[in-house]
C-alpha cells in the first residue's frame, strides 16, 4: 500500500544521514568560491611536486567521493 | 608504413568491432520493444558504469578539455568538482528515478513528470525540450569525428565524408542492436578511451618534459598565468565557476540520454554504487587531459585551434601506432555519446510521440521497426546538421548545456517529495520563464534605456536561469491545482517505501498504470 509523506525528502532522517550531507556540502563549498578564489588560490606551498591549487581542489575531490562510499556502506 | 596509414586503419579496425558487436547485439535481442529501448532494464554494475561514464564523457573532454587547460590554465580542473558532484546527484536523485521507472514502467523523461503532474501538455514540452537540446548535441559529436578522420588521415578522408562514414556507422549498430548494442559498444569505448587518454598525456609528458613533475615546474617558471584563478583571459571568474558546476552536473545528468540509463539498472543499489564509483573515472580523466593541455602552451605556443593540440602533438612526437590507437580512443568518446543521443531521441520521439499520438496499440515488433525509421532520419538530420553550420544552429548548441536543466524543477518535485507540491501550470510555466532568462542572460539584450549583459553581475547564465525557474515554479504552483491525492501518494508513496521503507529493492509494488495503459 502506498504512505502518504509527510516530511520532507530534502532534509535527512537519520544521524548517519546528516552526516553524509554536510560532509558532501561542506567539502563541495571547499571546491567553490570564495574559498577556492581566496585561500586555495596560490601556487605554493607545493604539494608532493604539484602546485597547491590542484593538490587542495584534488584533495577535496577524493574526500567527496569517500563520503559518498561511505554513504553506500551506511546504506543510506 | 606511413603515420596516417596507420592512424586511419586502426580507426577503421575499431569501428569494424562496433559493427560486431552490433550484430551480436542484434541475435541477442528477444525482439520486445522493452529490450529495444532499455536493454530489457537487466543492465548490471560493470555495463552501466562503463556506458553511463563513457556518455557523458563526450569528445569535448577528449580534446576540448585540452584546448580549454591550454587556454585558460589550471581552472579547468574546477571539471573535477562537477564530476563528483554527479556521483552525488546520481546518487540521490538517480535512484529513486531508477524506483519510479521499475515501479510505473516509464521509458521516457516525459513519462516520469506527465504521470505525476497529469499534464499531457508537461509530456509534450518535457519532450520537446529532450529532443531539441540534445539533438544538436549529434552535431557538434559528428563535427568531432569528422575532423578526427580527417586529421588521422592527413586530409586525405575530407571532413564531409568521414562525418558520414562514422554517422552511418554508430546508427547501423543501434537500429540492429538497439540499447543493447550501445552499452556494449559503450564498454569497449569507455575503455578505450580512457586507457588512451592516460597513455598519450603519460608518454608525450615524459617525452617532452621528462614527467608530470617536472611539467609543473616548468610552468611555473615560464608560464605562472596557467597556474592560478581566472587565468589568463580571466575566464573562471566566481560566478561562472559555480555556474559550470551546477549546469555541467545536474544540466547532462537531466538529459534524457542519462536519465533513460537509470531506468535500465537492475536494481538501486546498482545505482548507488554508480554515484559512489563514477566519479573516480569521470574526475581522473581530466588529469592527462590536463598534462595535455598545459604541456601543450609550453611545446606548442600560439595554436590558432586549442582544441587541436591533442593531436597535433601525436602526430609530431609520438609513434603512428600510438597515435592511431589514441584517435581511435578520440572516435570512441565522439561515438558513445553520439550514439546514446541518438538512442534518447529515438525513444522519446517513438515513445512519446509516435506511441502515444500516432499509433498506440501497435505491438512491440512494430515500434522497434518505427524506431529504426526514427534513426535513419535523425542520421539524415544529424548529417546535414554536420556539414551546414548555421548561427542558429551555434546559437542553440551554446544554449543546449543549460536548456534541458529547464526540466530539474519538475523532476524534483516527483523524485524530492514534500509538503510544498508542484504543479503542472506552474512546471509549465517555470520552463518558459527559464528558457526566456536563458536566452537574455547568455546573449544579452538591450530595449529602451535596459541593457542586460551577458551572464550579468558575472554570474552563469544557467543560475539566473535555474534560479528563475524555481522562482516561478513556486510562486505559480502556490495558485494552480495540484494532482490528485491518489497520484500524489502513489508516486511519493513509493519513492517513501523505496527511501525508508523495506532495503529490498525486488519488493512488491503498487500497479503499473502507463504499463497497462500501453
Amino acid at each position: 500500500m502506498p504512505m502518504p509523506v509527510k516530511q520532507s525528502h530534502f532534509l535527512p532522517r537519520s544521524r548517519h544521514g546528516w552526516i553524509a550531507v554536510i560532509a558532501f556540502l561542506g567539502l563541495m563549498a571547499l571546491a567553490q568560491p570564495p574559498i577556492v578564489f581566496r585561500f586555495a588560490n596560490r601556487v605554493e606551498p607545493w604539494v608532493l611536486g604539484v602546485p597547491f591549487l590542484y593538490a587542495w581542489l584534488l584533495g577535496v575531490y577524493v574526500a567527496m567521493i569517500g563520503v559518498l562510499f561511505w554513504a553506500q556502506r551506511q546504506r543510506l | 608504413m606511413q603515420a596516417w596509414v596507420v592512424a586511419t586503419s586502426l580507426i577503421f579496425l575499431y569501428l569494424a568491432l562496433t559493427v560486431v558487436l552490433g550484430l551480436v547485439a542484434n541475435r541477442m535481442s528477444s525482439g520486445d520493444l522493452e529490450d529495444f529501448l532499455l536493454y530489457g532494464r537487466k543492465a548490471g554494475f560493470v555495463v552501466l558504469y562503463l556506458t553511463v561514464v563513457a556518455t557523458y564523457h563526450s569528445s569535448f573532454a577528449f580534446l576540448g578539455s585540452g584546448g580549454f587547460f591550454y587556454t585558460h590554465g589550471i581552472g579547468f580542473w574546477e571539471a573535477g568538482t562537477w564530476t563528483v558532484l554527479v556521483g552525488g546527484i546520481t546518487y540521490v536523485l538517480g535512484s529513486r528515478i531508477w524506483a519510479l521507472g521499475k515501479a510505473f514502467g516509464y521509458v521516457t523523461p516525459a513519462d516520469l513528470l506527465a504521470d505525476f503532474y497529469e499534464s499531457e501538455a508537461v509530456r509534450v514540452v518535457a519532450a520537446i525540450v529532450s529532443v531539441l537540446f540534445t539533438i544538436l548535441y549529434i552535431q557538434v559529436q559528428a563535427q568531432g569525428l569528422g575532423y578526427i578522420l580527417s586529421v588521422a588521415s592527413g586530409d586525405r578522408i575530407p571532413f564531409e565524408v568521414g562525418t558520414l562514414i562514422l554517422l552511418v556507422v554508430a546508427a547501423f549498430y543501434l537500429a540492429v542492436g538497439g540499447l543493447r548494442a550501445v552499452y556494449w559498444t559503450d564498454v569497449v569505448q569507455g575503455v578505450w578511451m580512457y586507457t588512451a587518454v592516460w597513455i598519450g598525456a603519460l608518454v608525450l609528458t615524459y617525452k617532452l618534459f621528462g614527467g608530470p613533475l617536472a611539467l609543473w615546474r616548468r610552468l611555473a617558471v615560464e608560464r605562472p598565468d596557467l597556474l592560478s584563478l581566472p587565468g589568463p583571459e580571466g575566464f573562471f571568474t566566481p560566478g561562472i565557476w559555480f555556474g559550470m558546476t551546477i549546469s555541467l552536473s545536474f544540466g547532462i545528468i537531466i538529459q534524457p540520454h542519462m536519465m533513460i540509463r537509470y531506468y535500465t539498472a537492475t536494481s538501486g543499489t546498482v545505482i548507488k554504487w554508480l554515484g559512489a564509483t563514477t566519479p573516480i573515472y569521470l574526475m581522473t580523466l581530466y588529469i592527462p587531459a590536463a598534462m595535455v593541455g598545459l604541456g601543450g602552451a609550453l611545446a606548442m605556443p600560439g595554436l590558432e585551434r586549442p582544441d587541436r593540440v591533442f593531436p597535433l602533438m601525436l602526430f609530431q612526437y609520438t609513434h603512428p601506432v600510438l597515435t592511431g590507437l589514441i584517435l581511435a580512443g578520440a572516435t570512441a568518446a565522439a561515438m558513445s555519446t553520439l550514439d546514446s543521443i541518438l538512442h534518447a531521441n529515438m525513444t522519446v520521439l517513438t515513445r512519446d510521440v509516435y506511441q502515444r499520438y500516432v499509433r498506440p496499440d501497435a505491438d512491440d515488433r512494430h515500434y522497434v521497426w518505427v524506431g529504426r525509421a526514427i534513426i535513419a532520419v535523425l542520421l539524415v538530420v544529424a548529417y546535414i546538421l554536420s556539414i551546414r553550420t548555421h548561427v542558429f544552429l551555434v546559437t542553440l548548441v551554446t544554449l543546449s548545456g543549460s536548456g534541458a536543466l529547464q526540466l530539474l524543477p519538475g523532476v524534483l518535485g516527483v523524485c524530492m517529495p514534500s509538503p510544498r507540491i508542484r504543479t503542472a501550470r506552474g512546471i509549465l510555466a517555470g520552463i518558459a520563464a527559464g528558457l526566456a532568462t536563458l536566452y537574455v542572460t547568455l546573449f544579452g539584450v538591450a530595449v529602451g534605456g535596459l541593457v542586460i549583459t551577458p551572464n550579468p553581475l558575472g554570474v552563469h547564465h544557467s543560475v539566473w536561469a535555474l534560479a528563475t525557474n524555481f522562482l516561478v515554479v513556486l510562486v505559480v504552483s502556490r495558485f494552480t491545482a495540484p494532482p490528485s491525492t491518489e497520484t500524489i501518494e502513489r508516486i511519493h508513496g513509493e519513492i517513501e517505501r523505496f527511501v525508508y521503507g523495506s532495503k529490498n529493492d525486488e519488493a512488491p509494488s503498487p500497479p503499473n498504470p502507463i504499463a497497462s495503459a500501453a
